[in-house]
């Protein structure tokens, strides 16, 4: 296996692969890495929600790990070799995330002790709530980020972000954490408003405490309430460690050392989207070093045969003519729109998505040679 | 397998349309509400912060008021935030108090951090649309263009989960009312699909999950998107001796949608819709033609259940 071009070895050490769900990001991420790793750097990929196939490709607890037991298990939440083709120069480690695990973590690095900690984990308003923190699961994959560059361990990081509704929401995960944790939700909640038995104290609710505790009361109930202001108490200590770590883990994203891949759909109605994320990416001042036009239906060559329309196979290859010159004039209107931006990488529509390892690796020499030939373009 | 009847999809009051990112369940889900709608009154309501329907019957955005679009059938917006406004002005009725509270961050924070509180607000407004708020009533049916599977997921076990997280409160016993209309046979869930390994194991994943939460199977499935049928006999148009490269996706995308289809058969058995690529572009004509496919598809594919 070659090295990989120095072009692409000049990318940002960390790459992050943005776009919506369904577009291919994480197999794009995961054949990126294979392809870096191939090519003789230590690489890790790190990804949130990868298929079954996926998975048993990385050896991360795909179905066969799953079905011999605890190795799938094991495989969740922490960093694993992965075997490469014979040739591959360097090293590729895959680390599937678990937001609950990471959240659990962050927990114990910050409580100041084992009664804290405990007392976190064990109430309600966390295991039920706190998962739903908005943003929390996007928080986690750029948490996991830090660390690993901490780790000093890897010369390239790819990052597979997870599945929003919104690919925004990734971004401003950070900031939300810290204005939540800046909030005057907190300095509220934090008041003592009970008493050792669990009573509301009276005089706690001045001006600000009762509307508050009004709305909370008749919307959810006393029990509710008191769930959450132990929680905050409980949550406390660690307040100032989670802002510090958060507003760290901004920095990094928007640090020179760290480059966005975005990744979409070709076809024209994805247009919008895309050049909201592209514009919005560059207008916080991260640095987007590609645009992935992915699943990019070929252009047939030449007219149709005159005769063609008698034949059975008529309609079915108009179909795709029309599915080709879609794509075609999706990308290039892409590429018009971005003509001082970022190089567009359009990616054939492949007959079937990558099966093992090598498969992968395929597709992620494709994407290198397509993606320079744009830079060179 | 399927336990609706046609009659129970055609009427219901509620039917979910859900599926992973990039499988064209918006589509579908106009398509489906196309078809409702030639019978009754119908709503399409979506709640994607990206209003992206109306785009599909080529009106402007519905900017949170409905907008007929079609004979029978209304296209509305709602943002889970304005949902929750109207639900606790209604509960605490006190106007300069409401204001301040929702003016306060720590308003904002307790709607984004309680539990479910905005998706149980919106499915709500659904079954308010449906049921009537004060005697009004605006629709039969309401076809919710759901957020993608795993949000579906916590979009539906809201009530649940809020009325085991929240003891009292008329939130509590509104969490109880639209658990229960989740349940019911009035309501049910559309799931689509690409023919393609990874769309479908997920979907398959979603469904279970969903038919352990609500006790029912799916109301329908449609396998969307897909390549046309390769006539018998045809291998590929030749290029440079070989099939072209073309021809040769068309043939390898559409084996893979029918060993898709398959496994999908196995495992839904009937109730199983499919819809194939159109040669037109995003649009109210999309919408019409997927709409004259889906109605003898899910005929076809519900009629034959084991009903009830």
């Amino acid at each position: 296996m070659s090295g990989i071009d120095p072009i692409l070895r000049a990318l940002p050490e960390r790459l992050v692969f943005v776009g919506s769900g369904g577009v291919g990001k994480t197999t794009l991420a995961a054949a990126m890495a294979a392809r870096y790793a191939a090519g003789g750097e230590r690489t890790l990929v790190m990804t949130f929600d990868p298929s079954l196939r996926l998975k048993d490709t990385l050896g991360i607890g795909g179905d066969r790990a799953d079905r011999s037991g605890a190795a799938g298990a094991d495989a969740r939440d922490r960093q694993v070799a992965v075997a490469l083709p014979e040739g591959a120069q360097g090293e590729l480690y895959a680390h599937l995330l678990d937001a609950r695990r990471t959240f659990n973590r962050l927990i114990d690095r910050y409580a100041p002790d084992e009664a804290t900690r405990q007392r976190i984990l064990g109430n309600r308003f966390f295991r039920h709530l706190a998962g739903q923190l908005a943003g929390i699961l996007e928080y986690m994959a750029v948490e996991r980020l830090y660390e690993a560059v901490e780790s000093r361990k890897f010369d390239r990081i790819i990052l597979d972000t997870p599945p929003t509704r919104e690919a925004l929401e990734f971004l401003d995960a950070p900031d939300r954490i810290v204005s939540f944790l800046d909030s005057g939700a907190l300095q509220v909640a934090l008041k003592p408003w009970f008493d050792e038995h669990g009573h509301l104290r009276p005089k706690m609710l001045p001006a600000v405490g009762r509307p508050l505790e009004a709305l909370l009361d008749r919307m959810v109930g006393i029990d509710l309430l008191r769930d959450m202001a132990e929680f905050f108490q409980a949550f406390a200590p660690l307040f100032d460690g989670f802002r510090e770590r958060a507003t760290a883990v901004d920095g990094l994203l928007r640090s020179g050392g760290t480059g966005f891949v975005l990744v979409t759909a070709a076809a024209e109605r994805n247009l919008a989207d895309t050049m909201f994320f592209a514009r919005n990416l560059t207008a916080r001042s991260h640095d987007l070093v590609a645009v992935v036009a992915n699943r990019v239906h070929p252009a047939a060559q030449g007219p149709a045969a005159s005769d063609a329309g008698h034949r059975p196979e008529a309609a079915g290859l108009e179909l795709m003519r029309w599915l080709g010159e879609r794509d075609q004039a999706g990308v290039t209107q892409l590429r018009d729109l971005l003509r001082d931006g970022p190089p567009v990488v359009a990616l054939p529509q492949l007959p079937a998505s990558p099966a093992d390892l090598g498969r992968l690796l395929e597709l992620g020499c494709m994407l290198e040679a397509l993606w320079l030939e744009q830079l060179r373009a | 397998m399927s336990s609706l009847s046609p009659h129970s999809l055609h009427s219901a009051e509620l039917v979910v349309v859900t599926g992973k990112g990039g499988v064209g369940k918006t589509t579908v889900a106009a398509a489906l509400a196309l078809v409702l709608a030639r019978e009754r009154k119908v709503t399409l309501l979506e709640v994607d912060p990206r209003e992206s329907a109306h785009r599909l019957f080529d009106v402007p955005p519905s900017g949170g008021e409905p907008v007929p679009v079609a004979k029978g059938l209304e296209l509305l917006h709602t943002r889970p935030r304005q949902v929750v406004d109207e639900i606790v002005s209604s509960k605490l009725k006190v106007g300069p108090l409401v204001r301040r509270l929702q003016a306060s961050p720590i308003y904002d924070h307790f709607v984004d951090g309680a539990p479910g509180l905005k998706e149980l607000a919106l499915l709500r407004f659904a079954h308010d649309l449906v049921r009537g708020s004060k005697g009004k009533r605006r629709t039969d049916c309401v076809v919710l263009d759901s957020p993608a599977t795993g949000h579906a997921l916590s979009l539906l076990s809201a009530p649940g989960l809020a009325a085991e997280a929240i003891a009292s409160g008329p939130i509590a016993a509104l969490a109880g009312e639209v658990a229960g209309w989740l349940e019911a046979d009035s309501t049910g869930f559309v799931l689509v699909t690409l023919a393609e390994e990874l769309p479908v194991t997920e979907t398959l994943e979603a469904a279970a999950a969903l038919e352990t939460l609500l006790g029912k199977p799916a109301a329908a499935w449609v396998a969307n998107a897909l390549y046309p049928v390769v006539p018998p006999g045809y291998r590929g148009s030749p290029g440079s001796g070989n099939p072209d490269s073309v021809s040769e996706l068309w043939l390898q995308r559409r084996a893979v949608n029918d060993r898709e289809l398959a496994r999908l058969g196995r495992s839904v058995g009937r109730g199983l819709a499919a819809l194939p690529l159109l040669p037109i572009g995003e649009g109210r004509a999309l919408v019409e033609a997927l709409a004259e496919r889906l109605a003898p598809a899910l005929a076809d594919a519900i009629g034959g259940g084991s009903g009830r």
